[in-house]
């Protein structure tokens, strides 16, 4: 995915939130998920609900969540130990994938009837992170993960 | 005998009713085990203050205190200097820091405290000896002197009054639990204040004020309005002072009975309410009964002849300047003061029974309700035995007290303290305080080397166990990490700073803990130079 | 002489009551300014915990592309 925030405006973000520490060192690390494309098919009357949808899938954890747009994507050259590599099994994955759309779209919609789910087709893709080492005051080490998609940020260990 | 009318009869009866009343309404109210032992962590500042106050301060402030200035002038109250200032030491340093550790450690006892922050095998075991051995003299001690209290007071014989004394204190604590115990001790707190407050201003009147007083007294000996005692027996003894002064200034800070007041508090932010009540308090309860002593000096010159019962100067300016009602109150307000200590010291003996030695080394299973049972029982046996001890062999009272004391205080003061402000202070820190504090205690009081080293025995004990905690602690391995992150987050003490803790992470929570388990199973922070997570 | 005792006996012994008050207020302020901080600091330590709970639940909101 391409990253909104360069390191230089995470710099910039963090130290916006606080001066009471300094950022010692920031690193790159991408988190792997699957994209996939699903048709969602109603028959009869409710034949206009159908519709395309987007799941992503946490390759390293297996937990799936819902994409409202494809979003922006680039190719790039990254070195390989700053990828989490993917733990699940893809073809599990996209197998099990239709229940979270189903819960998903009942949830949103509130119909009973119970759609066709077909699946398209799926991408493996990375959301770039920053891992951000910084010193406080006193001088102790804590980190800090931001988002680099969205400028979201959380502390890893405090 | 002083009263023993029929007024101190029925006064006395009304008062020791209402106390099993507390116990039968709060036997109804203790559902677990934590309402039983802790109150259910419920307990409010104006309480917590008063129940603090009140189990610090046993029946020696209404006879021991009064009768030493009666006997020393203006030197005792150097106690009084040490003791005013206790509990902005003892709420201050570990109020709000001991709570907090204790509710995250998950501890009902301050034994079972000791054990968590500082794991090891034996460490309740040595906790719990030193504890109960001492914590059990104190129990003894004090139901001895509500029951010669009321003998001397009443006329009934020395055993008929240790039964009923002893008897109400056993019976509301085995009832009623923690909440009875908190509740009796602020009735019993208010009764002592007002009517400490209430002879004194008699008593002022009669001496003249403050001025008339120190003129009186400068009149029959210039020495009692000095700075070193009668007869400047103390002269120059500053090491006899800051002893004096040190004692109660930090002493309570190590007493199992006193600390587990922290624990139970609602709220660590309840510390500051406290801080000030508790202050206000003693200033009023704890200079008050030394200045008695010395009006006692002025009012009552009989006491100072040979066979005249110091002791007895507060009750004695009561029966003068009092009507009989009143008089009869002040009685019953002897009788709180050492209640209140006796029956907190009870209900620790039943903690740490039940928790400490019943749940950890008999019935590692037992259910909740099997601890308060536990524990119940085992107030009811201990009460009972001490009764007994106390009608068979009756040891000294005031040597008992200061001896449990110096011993409890040595054992465990930096144990308690060490907790929660130094997080390198660890189990062989904590193996090594308690016990060459509680051995040089007792050597110090069974060879009696206080008198001739002017060291008092609580000073020499805590000076040893500090630095062999500190010792121990710099030798031995440090507490795991996950134990300094609890101390640190019982101090409220953080690495992060506010405006980045505050800041929103739920958006990517998801990543959060897929990254951070990642980074913990891989080489990815020491491939890429950063320090581990 | 201050109320009919010499300066020095007067300060080293009664003036303590005033002088614990006036610490045990200061104190009061000191702590109640803490409080406040602390409040902050575990109100955010909870919040970040439990989001570290959520992220191992459910699928959370979240992880999407823009």
């Amino acid at each position: 995915m391409k990253n909104g925030y360069k390191m230089q405006d995470a710099f910039e973000r963090l130290y916006k939130r606080s001066k009471h520490f300094t950022i010692e060192k920031m690193d790159l690390l991408f988190y792997p998920y699957l994209l996939m494309d699903f048709e969602v098919k109603y028959t009869g009357k409710l034949e206009r609900l159908s519709e395309h949808v987007l799941v992503m899938c946490d390759m390293w954890k297996g937990q799936y969540s819902m994409a409202r747009t494809s979003g922006e994507f680039v190719m790039t050259d990254v070195e390989e130990n700053t990828v989490i590599p993917v733990k699940m099994d893809k073809m599990q994955v996209i197998k099990d994938a239709p229940k979270t759309v189903y819960s998903e779209i009942q949830k949103a919609k509130r119909v009973l009837n119970i759609p066709d789910i077909e699946y398209e087709s799926d991408e493996l893709v990375y959301k770039p992170f920053f891992i951000v080492e910084c010193l406080n005051d006193d001088k102790e080490v804590f980190h800090i993960l931001f988002d680099a998609v969205t400028g979201d940020f959380s502390l890893l260990n405090a | 005998m002083i009263g023993g009318g029929v007024t101190e009869y029925v006064v006395l009866i009304i008062y020791l009713i209402g106390m099993i009343g507390i116990g039968v309404y709060w036997s109804k109210h203790s559902k677990t085990s934590e309402d039983y032992l802790l109150g259910g962590r419920s307990i409010g500042s104006v309480l917590t203050a008063l129940t603090l106050q009140t189990t610090s301060m046993s029946g020696y402030m209404f006879m021991g205190g009064p009768a030493q200035t009666y006997k020393d002038g203006y030197f005792t109250l150097w106690y009084a200097v040490g003791d005013g200032g206790g509990a902005i030491f003892n709420v201050g340093i570990l109020g709000k820091r001991m709570r907090r550790l204790s509710y995250y450690l998950g501890c009902l006892s301050p034994i079972e405290y000791i054990e968590k922050r500082y794991p090891g095998k034996a460490t309740r075991a040595i906790a719990a000896v030193i504890a109960i051995c001492f914590v059990y003299g104190y129990v003894l001690a004090q139901f001895l002197s509500a029951g010669k209290t009321m003998s001397a007071l009443l006329g009934v014989p020395l055993p008929v009054a240790i039964i009923i004394g002893a008897g109400v204190i056993v019976f509301y604590t085995f009832a009623g639990g923690y909440l009875a115990v908190a509740w009796t001790d602020f009735i019993q707190g208010i009764v002592m204040v007002c009517s400490m407050v209430m002879i004194f201003i008699l008593a002022w009147g009669q001496v003249g004020g403050l001025t008339g007083l120190n003129e009186q007294l400068t009149a029959i000996d210039p020495t009692y309005t000095g700075m070193w005692g009668k007869d400047n027996a103390y002269l120059g003894q500053w090491g006899v002072v800051a002893g004096a002064v040190g004692v109660y200034l930090i002493g309570y800070m190590g007493l199992p009975h006193v600390v587990i007041r922290h624990m139970a508090m609602e709220s660590p932010k309840l510390a500051k309410q406290t801080v000030v009540i508790a202050t206000v308090w003693n200033q009023l309860f704890i200079f008050i009964p030394y200045i008695m002593g010395l009006m006692g000096i002025i009012l009552l010159p009989e006491l100072g002849q040979p066979g005249g019962d110091r002791e007895m100067v507060v009750l004695m300016l009561a029966y003068k300047l009092l009507p009989g009602v009143l008089a009869a109150i002040v009685l019953v307000a002897i009788m709180s003061a050492i209640m209140s200590t006796a029956d907190a010291q009870l209900m620790l003996m039943g903690t740490m029974l039940g928790r400490d030695v019943y749940q950890r080394y008999i019935n590692k299973e037992a259910s909740d309700k099997q601890l308060m049972s536990v524990s119940r029982i085992c107030i009811l046996v201990v009460g009972v035995v001490s009764i007994i001890i106390a009608l068979l062999r009756p040891p000294g009272v005031f040597s008992l007290v200061v001896f449990s004391f110096s011993t409890l205080g040595s054992s465990f003061l930096p144990s308690y303290v060490g907790a929660v402000w130094w997080k390198r202070g660890n189990t062989l820190g904590c193996y090594l305080s308690m016990i060459s504090g509680c051995v040089i205690s007792v050597i110090w009081e069974a060879a009696g080397l206080a008198g001739p080293t002017g060291m008092h025995t609580f000073f020499m004990g805590i000076i040893v166990s500090i630095a062999a905690y500190i010792i121990g602690s710099l030798i031995g391995p440090p507490p795991t990490k996950e134990m300094q992150d609890l101390i640190d987050r019982a101090a409220c003490k953080t690495k992060i700073p506010a405006g980045l803790a505050t800041a929103n992470y739920k958006d990517i929570a998801p990543e959060t803990s897929g990254v951070l388990t990642f980074l913990k199973d891989s080489s990815y922070m020491e491939e890429r130079g950063f320090q581990p997570v | 002489m201050i109320f009919g005792l010499e300066p020095q006996v007067f300060f080293a012994f009664l003036s303590w009551p005033v002088i614990y008050i006036i610490i045990a207020i200061i104190m009061y302020f000191v702590m109640a300014k803490h409080d406040k901080e602390e409040e902050a600091w575990e109100k955010a330590y909870d919040e970040w915990q439990a989001s570290l709970k959520d992220g191992n639940g459910q699928p959370a909101e979240g992880g999407e592309v823009e």
